[in-house]
């Protein structure tokens, strides 16, 4: 069951803030239902971002998406950093955190970028181990994000959803569902985008994210945000919010950042599926 | 599948690959999908440089491309990004290639990097964890704003834009965040810098300081001067440099 912190938290459809579209958003504030922060870009950081993260917090209600504690790190963490963040997320009065199933660095060394860990025992462990730890010292509901990756981990894809639905029972853990991912991999390594998503436990799902991305000359498809979204993945939108009910959904944007009436137009589009979605569910 | 080595190996065998200048074939293939390892290397040097070329775009163009791939690949083989913060990354490729800058035939070189780098770093620097502050008075520390960089550099890189015909110096600038948070530099003369660079951190009043450097300086403190130290003190205090005094 999702805590009653977790369950008041607005249901719709919500915008990532970018640095290239903060002030005109924040000037026009329309409506969407909440904006999502990356904790890393306003920690340790004053000026623009600072004065950006405080209108956004007098107007929206905010979540946090961490880019860097990376669930799959083998290396321990950075305490400093835990210690930061813990009290950002109070700032912002967040009511869950979330980060990513990946590995991004190793031994102090950062790849800013977010890279497969193995479907395995040992990364399961490592897992579970690293979420609890997280979890313990932030003090707050903490989820994973399930990621595109590009090599492949296993024989059978769906290998994935399995290893999320491992770390969820073991560490009694959220999941933040990015659909734009179960579809990419779907594309990418040859499986049912639908099976993936019928896999997670519905209660354990928390928010959403959707995005766009960018599909290769080879036909490798890659998870830019940099593309507006495909109608696969509003479909499989449609398909996930009919079998867990009405949650947050993001939709990411984070290069080729169109004008704010494009975004919007989209977060529109969202908003007729989320309703669409849950209206046949009795949930709207 | 390949056989996997432990997490903890096959991880730093990843960055490796990322990271090393030429890695091989059997470095790939120890990751198992050497084919789409390959796609990770080029997205996470192709992001990586991207916000090196936004912090140091005059120097980039110095150097032309092939000469600032080099600096990059250099860097990224020899001592990779340790910050998670993203804005940082490019405070550890300067690092890292001041050496070679500082030997190019153009000596301004080091001091162009230096100075772009200064003024990326003040538009983002934490600027508040600063004591509680009350009118400026000559009997309390002074509190400057955190957002303030002091560089000495030889050549006035902070001054040609489109051309490198600088002129030689020493140049001492202070570099600080505006309101509308832009970097703003400004030249100070050497006693002003000796002024400025005083009046950062400690517990002595600012009387003490102003005393102390034109000691230093065997500067007199007389009405010329008095005059000259109201006019940059009302002057730092319009530009937020000078918040007032430790309350």
């Amino acid at each position: 069951m999702l805590s009653a912190v977790t369950a008041s938290f607005p249901n719709g459809i919500g915008l990532g803030l970018r640095f290239d579209m903060a002030r005109r958003f924040l000037d026009e504030q329309p409506d969407v239902a909440f904006v999502e922060i990356h904790p890393e870009n306003y920690l340790r950081r004053g000026g623009l971002y600072r004065e950006l993260l405080d209108r956004t917090l007098q107007r929206y209600p905010v979540l946090t998406h961490g880019l860097t504690m990376c669930f799959g790190h083998s290396s321990p963490f950075d305490r400093d950093y835990l210690h930061d963040l813990k009290r950002f997320l109070r700032e912002v009065r967040t009511p869950w955190h979330s980060d990513h199933l990946c590995f991004g660095g190793a031994g102090g060394v950062f790849a800013h970028d977010l890279l497969p860990i193995p479907f395995t025992e040992e990364a399961l462990t490592t897992v579970v181990q690293r979420f609890t730890e997280a979890r313990d010292a932030l003090d707050v509901e903490l989820a994973f994000e399930n990621v595109s990756y590009y090599a492949a981990q296993s024989d059978d894809p769906l290998d994935e959803a399995r290893f999320c639905v491992e770390v969820l029972e073991r560490a009694d853990a959220k999941i933040m569902l990015d659909v734009n991912n179960v579809f990419v991999n779907s594309r990418n390594f040859g499986f049912d985008p639908r099976a993936w998503i019928d896999l997670i436990p519905p209660q354990r799902v928390v928010q959403m994210h959707v995005a766009g991305h960018l599909v290769r000359a080879d036909g490798l498809r890659i998870d830019t945000h940099g593309e507006p979204i495909p109608d696969g993945v509003y479909d499989l939108l449609e398909y996930t919010l009919r079998r867990v009910g009405p949650r947050p959904v993001l939709l990411e944007r984070d290069n080729n950042i169109p004008t704010l009436e494009e975004l919007l137009a989209e977060v529109r589009r969202l908003e007729a599926v989320y309703e669409r979605a849950l209206e046949t569910t009795g949930a709207a | 599948m390949t056989t996997l080595p432990p997490l903890e190996e096959l991880q730093r065998n990843a960055l490796d690959t990322c990271f090393k200048r030429a890695p091989t074939d059997a470095d790939f293939e120890r990751l198992g999908d050497a084919k789409r390892w390959r796609v990770y290397r080029s997205m996470v040097r192709a992001r990586l440089r991207r916000v090196n070329e936004a912090a140091l775009p005059r120097t980039r163009r110095a150097l032309g491309d092939a000469a600032f791939g080099e600096l990059f690949s250099a860097w990224l083989d020899e001592a990779p990004p340790r910050t998670r913060y993203f804005r940082e990354v490019p405070m550890g490729l300067l690092e890292h290639a001041l050496p070679c800058l500082a030997q190019d035939e153009r000596p301004w070189l080091a001091d162009l990097a230096r100075y772009e780098l200064a003024t990326w770093r003040v538009k983002q620097l934490d600027d508040r964890e600063v004591p509680p502050t009350s009118d400026l008075s000559f009997d309390r520390p002074p509190v400057l704003t955190p957002a303030l960089e002091l560089l000495d550099v030889g050549w006035s890189v902070h001054r040609a834009r489109k051309t490198h015909d600088y002129r030689k110096g020493p140049f001492h600038l202070a570099i600080y965040r505006s309101r509308d948070h832009r970097a703003v530099t400004m030249e100070l003369n050497p006693l002003a810098r000796d002024l400025v660079k005083s009046w950062r951190g400690g517990d002595e009043p600012l009387t003490e300081r102003v005393r102390r450097v034109a000691e230093e300086r065997n500067t007199a403190i007389d009405q010329g001067f008095l005059e000259s130290l109201g006019a940059m003190l009302a002057d730092f205090l319009e530009r937020g440099i000078v918040l007032g005094s430790r309350a």
